[in-house]
């Protein structure tokens, strides 16, 4: 397959990009999007044309949540439910021009070409999505009743691998989905309520002092979340946040 | 610069109260409309029209209800220049996520609805403010202003808009307070489909009632 690339290409953080344009040749169609981009890596190295491109990757099966590619005007590319990294040059056609970009946020600053800099979502956690107790061993599984449904929305929410395509598809870059399946993993299990209310506190306040946008349910988030979470996270989210505002009872 | 401390998301609730008040207001005010289509010299419609001009509650409310739809403009266009400052460099190429369009209208049509508003209040409110000339006979007043043929039309814009507005107003205020769940999602966007078309409708009936004199 024969594709023309349009690449953002940005020296370093204060520098000012532009796109260039790559035509890319004899590209299978099994190929993965991250595989295209190493044979175009290969040729500019190898043809001394220019520095290769930089791009985050890591696992390269969709559970690190590093890879993060903006495509043709989507997060992850034109498919639902999966990572740029899951993303196959059979989803686009012959001859295509493909844009490529880096996700845009003021609270993710670009470092080089398509990588930025995504430690606000890890400042996120570090405020409050975390459990303040050694668990100690493992329980028995009867130990601690949990309903089937309730383990189930957590472990739905659980499954965020804290990419940003949420901050990145949403029109005000906000992080709303992306805190809500944080504060809901761990509210709707009984280790992880006991420290609901502040949690959802100190995560929205981070969330609110790293620039990220207001919701404004327009839900480009989750109809870009590579897993599929659902916008009733971020319903939970402010439901919690109203309750922390009237019922946090403390000395 | 943060002159008033108000976090993301008590800001949109805020917003949502505010919006879920003028929802109550719109039905309020459409009901009380069906009057018009009597075919009784507007002793009804006048009658409430007395009422809602001298009682001492409805204009303590009036108040309430001009500060909401100012303080619902205010935090909405604040909560706007914040998400404009959120993502200083946008994108080349256009969004293509499947998103509800409904939301990424709502400042346009909230700005419609309040220059459609504007307009509306210079054929009735400031009338009987004594602002600007006319009949204080509302239910005359309406049947000579729906009568002619592009206030009658400027009318169904303004209420094409508002449907817009509320459309998706409705089911993202209940998703703002926290009450849109796997459960009752679904009905909730069903509920927001029915209030939009009854409300307008109503409204439309009135307009089109007059100006084919039903
Ligand atoms: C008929 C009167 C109005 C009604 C019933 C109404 C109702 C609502 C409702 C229910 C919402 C949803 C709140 C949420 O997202 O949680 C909303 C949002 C909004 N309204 Fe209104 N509104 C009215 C007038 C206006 C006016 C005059 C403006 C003028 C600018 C406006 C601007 C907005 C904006 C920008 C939003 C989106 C806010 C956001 O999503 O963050 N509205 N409105
Ligand atoms: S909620 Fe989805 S899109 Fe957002 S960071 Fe988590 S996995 Fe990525
Ligand atoms: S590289 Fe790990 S999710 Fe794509």
């Amino acid at each position: 397959m024969r594709f023309t690339l349009h690449i953002w290409r940005q020296e370093n953080a204060h520098a000012k990009g532009q796109f260039e344009t790559y035509p890319i040749d004899n590209i299978s169609p099994d190929c993965s999007f991250l595989e295209m981009l190493d044979i175009l890596n290969e040729s500019l190295i190898n043809d001394r044309i220019a520095h290769p491109v930089c791009f985050d990757n890591d696992c390269r099966e969709g559970i690190c949540g590093m890879c993060g590619l903006y495509i043709n005007g989507r997060p992850h590319g034109n498919d639902d439910g999966i990572t740029t990294c899951q993303l196959h040059m059979r989803k686009f056609n012959d001859g295509d021009e493909i844009w490529i970009e880096p996700w845009r946020a003021k609270a993710f600053p670009v470092i080089r070409d398509l990588v930025v800099d995504r430690s606000a979502l890890d400042k996120i956690i570090q405020a409050g999505g975390y459990i303040n107790t050694t668990t100690g061993g493992v329980p028995d599984a009867n130990a601690i009743p949990i309903p089937k449904h309730v383990a189930d929305m957590a472990m739905d929410a659980a499954a965020c691998i804290g990419c940003g395509a949420c901050v990145a598809a949403c029109k005000n870059a906000s992080a709303m989905l992306f805190v809500g399946a944080k504060v809901s993993h761990l509210a709707l299990l009984p280790q992880g309520e006991v420290e609901a209310m502040d949690r959802v506190r100190s995560m929205v306040e981070k969330m609110d002092e790293l620039g990220f946008g207001n919701c404004t349910n327009t839900y480009a988030c989750e109809a870009e979340c590579p897993k599929l979470i659902k916008r009733q996270n971020i319903s939970r989210l402010n439901r919690h946040w109203i309750g922390s505002l009237l019922g946090r009872d403390k000395k | 610069m943060q002159i008033i401390k108000l976090h993301s998301i008590s800001k949109k609730i805020l917003v949502a109260l505010l919006g879920m008040f003028l929802c109550v207001f719109l039905l309020f005010h459409a009901a009380a409309n069906m009057c018009i289509l009597r075919h009784d010299g507007g002793a009804w419609y006048n009658a409430f029209c007395d009422f809602m001009g001298t009682n001492y509650l409805v204009k303590f409310m009036e108040i309430i209800l001009l500060g909401t739809f100012l303080f619902h403009i205010i935090l909405t266009v604040w909560v706007t220049i914040e998400n404009k400052m959120a993502r200083p460099q946008g994108y080349h190429q256009p969004q293509r996520s499947k998103t509800h369009t409904g939301s990424k209208l709502q400042v346009w049509t909230g700005i419609l609805i309040l220059v459609c508003l504007f307009c509306h209040f210079m054929d009735f409110y400031f009338v009987k403010l004594g602002l600007v000339d006319g009949n204080l006979n509302f239910y005359e007043q309406a049947h000579q202003k729906f009568q002619i043929t592009h206030i009658a039309i400027s009318y169904l814009v303004f209420f094409v808009v508002v449907w817009f507005h509320i459309r998706h107003g409705f089911a993202a205020m209940f998703q703002t307070l926290g009450l849109y769940n796997y459960k009752y999602g679904r009905a909730l966007e069903v509920l927001g489909k029915i209030y939009s078309w009854v409300v307008c409708l109503m409204f439309t009936s009135v307009v089109v009632g007059v100006y084919f004199g039903f």
